[in-house]
């Protein structure tokens, strides 16, 4: 690789990394035991949920679209996993019956999208309401609890000095960006969203594919609720709501482009981990709760302007 | 050289709601030879490539491979028999590699897994790029990255992955600069040489010649005749397409030019596609640009309008310098532009014609703000009148009037808001000959009423045909100048591309 | 006959919309026998209201094909400063004004975002919203304010006639937008913007102010919808638009205003409002589980902006010549 060549790779880096750095320098300066493993591991647990949500949603924004529904999705499936194992249903059945749920729901998304022809952003707005409504019938509105052990194996056990959690996100990871860098599926991803004439043109339909693009990230949202319940313990029908707002900013600050196709969930990480760290930052600084939003709602507007600013002159 | 031809098409029709787009035409493809589609747009070509592709089916009639009758419901089965198309529209993923973009959907798995062999799809991408010749295309960065020639040969790569016995060229050099056409023709002539038949759709005289074996003319979605190369000269092969004497066709009357409408001095943009253009254009006068795509005619126009901002040079209209102005303050001075492409540019389609008729001319109609939209009606009705636009009303949406009648909206939106210098570029392309017909004279009546017509066009023959003087453009230049006469199609044809001065 | 009808519905912009109204109302009175009272009308038309208003200006921003994210959050932190400043003792019309104002510089934020720095719709008022609700939740100080006072609450919960306030503030606002966007050559030029924004820039229209212009209109409907709101409440509190959301959105597309821009129009709000607020209202009084109540408005929804979608590709085939 020449010099010019490292050049540019660096500098077509999405900002979220200069910020990361940046943050990571100012933090580290003005707070007491900031760069110690048990900070970064909880910031990195703390990620987690929203980290797997947004792998599902990268794909979806590759494709030109956003899904609203990820955060409902996220609502629905910790209620009924709970709920299933109240009824005394064990780990084995209620699991896959509550991820199960969210699959489907991307699934019907992706129907609605592909053969209703409903832009992604209103089908998964109604999907949203629609999947509220049944996390909280399921929880009458409430959270629901259920003693189990998985929790904290996930949530707080290790393998290899590495909590599960973690693990089960670096797979999330890795699936997803093997999926997008080698395999089939991920090539019509990047088609979908930079051409999807020449889906159809190399004899594909491009209904087929925005189906299983849905239906990926439902399953992501599947696990990610799985890591979310064993998180807080419970099944919460306001848990996720957030969720696909803040995937959509981190997909986005990760360099992911809503337009042709660019990107992919490398860029994804730094996304999840500006939003994360800054807001760990903050609380380790004691900023009063009260500045929070706005500190952080300034820094990600103006991640977003300096990204788009860049590309922008890149293009030229 | 006579042989039995691999693909027949016989008595095929096909119709839009509408339209008779093909009227039982006539075709047949010998292994090995390139045989060009002529017509004037609209004649049908493009129809009947994709009838032969299996994008559409068509109503009546027979396509015949090898002797055996076949019927495609999809390219899927055309490709399944061999028949492959590079389209005129790239249909190439940005973000996707070259080796991606060619095997796309058909990318070589890791025997046992659902795993692509990038290392295998990289070499097989090379291995055929290199037998067109192309090895130096870097087929691990994302396409975007590349050039549009390289894109184009990727697209080539693409269809001879698939192994075919006949390929569609679908205007294949519409996008290619002059530079790049000659190593393109080359490839061509080395894939007729391995016995594939080429069907090669093109609207540019110049690439008969040079690359066809023989031509079948259409017009009006009928078949007129197939001959070959050589056979007929261009003003005879032009007489065919167009149907009638091209005299007929473009009127020009005489007329007075009085002073300087618009005058640009050694004008030059920031992406150096345009470098140095002097012109000047007078009232009453048609001057034509001729020049091939990617001379910078498109992006002077863009200088002028005001939609770029110029890096150099000054821009003049009736005296008064407009140079780096926003293209509100252009249009108020008088200048119109009617775009290349007018569904993208031109026209809202989704809206009426009523509001696009006074889409410039909002704030001159209705100076106090407030729309009337009996008042908006009522100046479209005349306008339709005027133009002879052909529509039932004027509150229809643009998107459902033919092309031709399309282009007498935007061209009543110029009128409507009293521009006296209209720049028309490409103003008859996807237009069929009897509307364009039309276009011709209306051009003709707005020069003899004083207005300035500066006329872009890739259609040598309409640049002959209806200019009162002829720029030359090459790589951003001027390169010459002729007047109305003085000068044959194929001299200028020559200019255009070697950039000679054409007279002394 | 009924073919008659079938194209008259396929022909009229606002067909489909009036349909689906009229079918929820016959189901509503049908499913309960209170519907119809006047009590629950003038009811029903209250809660419309202050969803409509808060839509109302959306409608010219999705008209040029962006949206605004940040309506919620925006009308929030308006009725946040209100409630500050009325706390201070200053005069109601100036109270109103300052409101008013800061919709304003809102909707200038927004369009400058969307029309200068040309950042996706989306990703510009979704930034916009996040940083709204900062500013408002400093500006509370994590508190909530109750109590306004005696003469400040009536914009949200009087009467003129049997009309309530709100109802009137809707209709006032339903006509000037009506004229605005249908009347005026501004409105002409926001549709042509979503229309075709690069054939705007060829006709030589000043896209960037129309879209600011798009904008600073929503901006200024998000606030009235935050005073009202504030009135209603009498209350103020930072998360206070949190419950409105996307309903905001979902009002102005199930009326037919298309997402990519140049289709649609005001009406089509009103009516994706009051079927927004009948199916919630009818949840409500049925005594079905109000859980229920989002799952219905799903539905309608994705058939609404479904059944619209259909009519209009019907509608294109129907009519070409």
């Amino acid at each position: 690789m020449t010099t010019k060549s490292l050049g540019k790779r660096i500098g077509s880096l999405p900002p979220a990394v200069w910020m990361i750095a940046v943050m990571l320098v100012f933090y580290g300066a003005n707070t007491k035991n900031y760069f110690t493993a048990s900070n970064f591991i909880s910031i990195l647990i703390q990620a987690a949920p929203l980290f797997v949500v947004a792998c599902g949603q990268t794909i979806i924004v590759l494709m030109q679209g956003t899904d609203l529904s990820l955060g409902a999705s996220l609502n629905m499936m910790t209620v009924v996993w709970v709920v299933l194992m109240q009824k005394s249903l064990p780990l084995s059945v209620a699991l896959p019956l509550a991820m199960g749920t969210s699959v489907l729901a991307g699934y019907l998304n992706g129907l609605i999208v592909a053969k209703m022809k409903l832009p992604p952003f209103i089908a998964t707005l109604g999907m949203q309401n629609i999947l509220n409504s049944v996390a909280l019938v399921a929880s009458n509105g409430s959270s629901v609890y259920h003693e189990h052990a998985i929790y904290k194996i996930i949530a707080k056990s290790s393998f290899l000095g590495v909590p599960y959690i973690l693990w089960i996100t670096i797979g999330c990871f890795f699936l997803t960006m093997v999926l997008l860098k080698f395999t089939r599926f991920g090539a019509r991803v990047i088609s979908m969203g930079g051409n999807p004439e020449s889906l159809k043109v190399a004899g594909y339909s491009p209904d087929l594919a925005t189906i299983q693009a849905f239906t990926y990230t439902g399953f992501m949202t599947a696990v990610a609720g799985f890591l979310l319940a064993c998180r807080v313990e419970s099944g919460n029908p306001i848990v996720g709501n957030g969720f696909e707002f803040n995937s959509v900013a981190a997909v986005l600050l990760g360099g992911t482009s809503m337009r042709e196709g660019r990107g992919g969930v490398g860029g994804t990480v730094f996304g999840v981990l500006l939003i994360q760290i800054l807001k760990n930052g903050l609380v380790m600084m004691n900023v009063s709760s009260i500045y929070q939003t706005a500190i952080i709602g300034i820094v990600v507007l103006f991640a977003i302007m300096l990204d788009a600013y860049i590309k922008r002159r890149q293009e030229e | 050289m006579e042989q039995q031809p691999i693909l027949t098409v016989r008595d095929l029709s096909k119709s839009f709601p509408g339209v008779r787009a093909l009227d039982r035409v006539e075709f047949d493809l010998r292994a090995g030879e390139v045989h060009v589609l002529v017509g004037e747009n609209g004649a049908g070509k493009s129809t009947l490539a994709k009838c032969i592709l299996g994008m559409y089916q068509p109503d009546e009639g027979e396509i015949h491979l090898h002797g055996e009758k076949v019927c495609f419901s999809s390219p899927k089965d055309g490709i399944a028999h061999g028949i492959v198309a590079v389209y005129q529209e790239l249909t190439m993923v940005p973000y996707l590699n070259a080796a991606q973009n060619i095997f796309l959907n058909r990318e070589p798995l890791i025997r046992g897994t659902g795993l692509i062999n990038h290392r295998k799809m990289q070499r097989d991408a090379k291995a055929i790029l290199a037998s067109l010749s192309c090895a130096d295309i870097d087929t691990k960065i994302p396409v975007k990255l590349l050039d549009v020639a390289q894109q184009q040969m990727i697209e080539i790569a693409k269809a001879l992955s698939f192994k075919p016995r006949i390929i569609v060229l679908d205007e294949p050099t519409a996008s290619l600069s002059e530079r790049e056409i000659e190593p393109f023709f080359e490839q061509v002539r080395m894939l007729r040489e391995q016995g594939i038949g080429i069907i090669y759709v093109s609207h540019r005289m110049q690439e008969y010649h040079r690359i066809g074996d023989r031509i079948t003319v259409l017009r009006d979605g009928k078949f007129i005749r197939t001959l070959d190369v050589g056979e007929l000269g261009d003003e005879e092969l032009v007489n065919l397409m167009v149907g009638r004497d091209i005299s007929q066709v473009y009127v020009r009357t005489k007329n007075e030019h009085s002073g300087e409408a618009l005058r640009t001095e050694e004008l030059r943009d920031h992406k150096g596609r345009v470098n140095g253009c002097s012109i000047t254009l007078n009232r009453g006068e048609i001057v034509g640009i001729a020049g091939l795509v990617g001379a910078g005619r498109t992006e002077m126009a863009r200088l002028i309008f005001g939609i770029d901002k110029p890096a150099g040079g000054k821009i003049f209209l009736h005296g008064k310098e407009v140079t780096g102005k926003a293209p509100s303050y252009v249009v108020k001075n008088g200048l119109g532009l009617l775009p290349e492409d007018r569904k993208r540019y031109g026209l809202a389609l989704k809206s009426s014609i009523a509001w696009n008729t006074v889409a410039v001319s909002l704030k001159s109609v209705f100076p106090s703000g407030i729309v009337s939209e009996r008042k908006n009606r009522k100046i479209a009705e005349e306008y339709v009148r005027l133009l002879k636009t052909s529509t039932p009303d004027v509150v229809r949406p643009v998107s459902q009037l033919s092309g031709g009648n399309q282009q007498k909206v935007v061209i009543a939106k110029w009128l409507s808001a009293k521009s006296d210098v209209i720049i028309f570029d490409e103003p008859t392309r996807g237009i069929d000959v009897g509307a364009k017909m039309e276009i011709y004279a209306l051009m003709d009546r707005l020069a003899a009423e004083g207005k300035a017509i500066l006329m872009i066009s890739s259609e040598l023959q309409e640049v002959i045909g209806m200019s009162d003087r002829i720029y030359i453009m090459k790589d951003g230049t001027i390169t010459g100048e002729v007047m109305r006469n003085e000068c044959s199609l194929e001299e200028i044809g020559r200019a255009m591309v070697l950039g000679k001065e054409v007279l002394a | 006959m009924m073919k008659r009808i079938g194209t008259y519905l396929l022909q009229s912009k606002y067909a489909i919309s009036v349909t689906v109204l009229i079918f929820v109302v016959l189901g509503a009175s049908l499913a309960t026998s209170s519907f119809l009272t006047g009590d629950n009308l003038i009811t029903v038309l209250r809660q419309t209201s202050v969803l409509f208003i808060l839509s109302s200006g959306l409608t010219a921003v999705v008209l040029t094909g962006g949206i605004d994210l940040s309506i919620n959050n925006s009308a929030a932190l308006v009725g946040c400063i209100v409630a500050q400043l009325l706390l201070l003792g200053v005069s109601i019309p100036v109270v109103i004004l300052a409101g008013i104002l800061v919709g304003v510089v809102i909707g200038i934020f927004n369009g400058l975002l969307v029309g200068i720095l040309k950042l996706p719709p989306f990703v510009a008022t979704y930034g916009t919203n996040m940083v709204v609700l900062g500013i408002s939740t400093i500006v509370m100080q994590g508190k909530v304010i109750y109590d306004l006072p005696r003469n400040f609450t009536p914009i949200g919960v009087g009467y003129v006639g049997i009309l309530p306030i709100p109802v009137i503030i809707a209709i006032v606002l339903t006509g000037v937008l009506y004229f605005v966007l249908q009347k005026t050559t501004l409105g002409r030029n926001i549709y042509m913007l979503g229309s075709n924004a690069y054939a705007a820039k060829y006709s030589a229209s000043r896209s960037v102010l129309d879209t600011v212009v798009a904008y600073v209109i929503c901006g200024v409907t998000a606030a009235i919808g935050g005073i009202v709101l504030t009135a209603r409440l009498n209350a103020a509190d930072a998360n206070m638009g949190n419950s409105y959301g996307l309903q905001i959105v979902a009002a102005v597309v199930m009326g037919g205003t298309s997402l990519l821009g140049g289709e649609g129009g005001i009406f089509g709000t009103v009516i994706g409002a009051l079927v927004l607020t009948i199916i919630m209202n009818v949840i409500n009084v049925i005594g079905v589980s109000s859980y229920l109540q989002s799952m219905a408005v799903g539905i309608v929804i994705i058939l609404m902006v479904w059944l619209d979608i259909f009519t209009r590709s019907k509608r294109e085939k129907l009519s070409r010549v």
